[in-house]
C-alpha cells in the first residue's frame, strides 16, 4: 500500500493503528502513579497512570479489578501487566490493565520469602517446639495498637461469648518502621513481667507494605524466645506474615484470636446450657411415660370399666337362671313320671281290677266275713263292679279251705 | 464446692435421670440438678474480665484499667 497517495478513511486509519498497536504491545509491565481513579458501579476502574511528565488512559475490566488486594486511590505508585488498546471512537489509545500491585510489592514479597527460608531454617518454625495453647488462661496479653480495630475486634467478641481471662492490653505501634521496635519491646516485658499465660500478636488487615512488622525478622525471634505460648493474628484470611509461622497457634483474623480465648468460657456456657436442656427433656419424658399410664383410671374409663363388668355379671346371672328353670323342669318330668307308674302300680293293685275280672267283696257290719261269725239269714253286703247288693244268707256251709 | 465439682454433679445427675428410676427420685435429681445449672449459669455470667493496659510514663511502668 502507497500511504503517500491511499487517502483514508478516519476509522480505517484508526483499524490500522489497532493492529499496529495491539500486536506491537501484547503484554507490557508499566509502573506509574494513579490519578483521577473513577471505579464504575459495574466493577471496572477507570484510571491515569501518571509520571511527572506523562500520562496514560488506563482501564481495569472487573474480572481483573477483583483480583487485585487493595483499594487503589490518587497518588498511589502502582505496577501494571496488561496490553495496548485503541478505542476507536474517541481515537485514543490505553493500556487495559489484567494484574495491579503496589509499587515495591513484589520486591517486598521476595524479601520476606528469603527470610521465611533463612528462620526455617534456623529452626524458628518447626512444628514441634510449638506450646500449648491454655484452655482456660489466667490472664491473656494483647500486643497490638491500643486505637486499632484488632483489639476491637478482639473485645467484642470476648463481650459476647464471655471469657473466663482478664486481658492486659501490651501497646504498641503496628505499622511503620518503629512498629518492629515496638513489638519486641513488649514481647520481651510480656516475658519479664510474666503476668500472663497467653500472649496475643495482632492488627488488622492492611498493604503488604503495613504487615511488614509482622514479618521482621527480630519480631520473629522474640516470639520464639517467648516463654510464654503466643497467639498471632495478623491481617485477614489471605495474609501471611512470618509471625503466623513463628506463632504457636495462627488465627486468620484478629476476631478469630477472640474466639480462641473465649473458648473456655463459651464451651462451658454451653455444656451447661446442654446438661439443663437434657434435664427438662428427661423429666418431661418420664412425666409423660406416668402420666399415660395413669390415663386409665381417669372417671371415664373407669366407668366404662365398670359398665362393661357389670353387663358381664348381668349376663352371666341370666345364663345360670336359665339353666336353673331347665334343671328344675326337668326334675319336676321326673316326679311326674314316677308319680304315673306309682299310680299304675296302685291301680294294679285295687280291688276295681279285681271286679272287672267279675271278683266282688262281700262283707258283714263292714268287716271282711272272714273273720265274722255268720249263720242263716245274716244280712251281707256285695260289692261288685257294677254297685251293691244285700243278700240273705240262706244256707251256711264251712268248710277248711 | 467449686466450679468443676458442681459440673461433675450436674453431669453425673444427668447421668443418673437416663437411667430407669423412680419416678419421685428422678424429680429429686431433677430439682437439685436445675439448681446447679443456675448456679453454675450465675456463676460463668459474674466472671468479670478486667481488661488492662499496660502504661509506660516517666515514672516507668503502671496498669490501669482500659476503657
Amino acid at each position: 500500500m502507497n500511504l503517500n497517495n491511499h487517502l483514508f478513511s478516519v476509522s480505517e486509519l484508526n483499524n490500522v493503528i489497532k493492529t499496529i498497536l495491539e500486536s506491537s504491545f501484547p503484554e507490557i509491565n508499566l509502573e506509574g502513579e494513579i490519578s483521577n481513579f473513577r471505579p464504575a458501579a459495574s466493577g471496572h476502574w477507570y484510571f491515569s497512570l501518571r509520571d511527572k511528565d506523562s500520562i496514560i488512559s488506563s482501564v481495569m475490566f472487573r474480572n481483573s479489578s477483583q483480583r487485585v488486594s487493595f483499594k487503589p486511590t490518587d497518588g498511589m505508585k502502582v505496577k501494571v501487566r496488561g496490553k495496548l488498546s485503541l478505542y476507536s471512537q474517541r481515537g485514543t489509545y490505553q493500556i487495559v490493565c489484567s494484574s495491579m500491585t503496589l509499587f515495591g510489592e513484589g520486591d517486598l514479597l521476595l524479601m520476606i520469602e528469603e527470610r521465611k527460608r533463612k528462620l526455617a531454617g534456623l529452626g524458628y518454625f518447626d512444628q514441634d517446639i510449638k506450646k500449648l495453647i491454655p484452655r482456660f488462661p489466667r490472664k491473656v496479653g494483647i500486643i497490638t495498637s491500643p486505637t486499632g480495630a484488632a483489639l476491637q475486634d478482639i473485645l467484642k467478641v470476648i463481650n459476647r461469648r464471655g471469657c473466663l481471662s482478664d486481658i492486659l492490653i501490651y501497646p504498641t505501634l503496628v505499622q511503620g518502621l518503629d512498629a518492629p521496635r515496638g513489638i519486641v519491646n513488649q514481647l520481651e516485658k510480656a516475658n519479664r513481667d510474666n503476668l500472663c499465660d497467653l500472649l496475643i500478636v495482632t492488627r488488622g488487615g492492611g498493604s503488604i507494605e503495613d504487615l511488614l512488622p509482622f514479618s521482621d525478622e527480630g519480631v520473629v525471634r522474640s516470639i520464639y524466645n517467648s516463654n510464654i505460648p503466643v497467639i498471632s493474628g495478623v491481617g485477614h484470611e489471605i495474609d501471611t506474615s512470618l509471625c503466623d509461622l513463628a506463632a504457636d497457634f495462627r488465627v486468620a483474623t484478629p476476631s478469630a484470636a477472640g474466639e480462641v480465648i473465649s473458648e473456655g468460657a463459651f464451651a462451658l456456657t454451653n455444656k451447661v446450657q446442654g446438661l439443663k436442656k437434657d434435664l427438662i427433656h428427661i423429666i418431661n419424658a418420664k412425666l409423660l411415660k406416668v402420666r399415660s399410664k395413669l390415663s386409665i383410671f381417669n372417671r371415664e374409663n373407669v366407668n366404662s370399666l365398670f359398665r362393661s363388668k357389670l353387663e358381664n355379671l348381668t349376663i352371666h346371672l341370666d345364663n345360670l337362671k336359665q339353666s336353673l328353670i331347665q334343671k328344675q323342669s326337668l326334675i319336676m318330668q321326673k316326679d311326674k313320671n314316677r308319680l304315673i307308674s306309682a299310680q299304675k302300680v296302685l291301680l294294679s293293685l285295687s280291688p276295681v281290677e279285681l271286679f272287672k275280672r267279675g271278683y266282688s267283696w262281700v262283707s258283714y257290719n263292714g268287716k271282711s266275713i272272714n273273720r265274722a261269725e255268720l249263720k242263716s239269714g245274716d244280712i251281707l253286703d256285695i260289692k261288685y263292679l257294677k254297685g251293691d247288693i244285700k243278700s240273705e244268707i240262706q244256707s251256711l256251709n264251712k268248710e277248711n279251705i | 464446692m467449686s466450679f468443676e465439682e458442681k459440673l461433675k454433679k450436674l453431669e453425673n445427675i444427668t447421668e443418673k435421670m437416663r437411667d430407669d428410676i423412680p419416678l419421685e427420685e428422678s424429680i429429686e435429681f431433677f430439682e437439685s440438678g436445675m439448681k446447679l445449672a443456675k448456679e453454675l449459669e450465675d456463676k460463668l455470667n459474674s466472671f468479670e474480665k478486667r481488661v488492662e493496659i499496660l502504661v509506660q510514663d516517666e515514672n516507668g511502668d503502671h496498669i490501669e484499667d482500659f476503657k
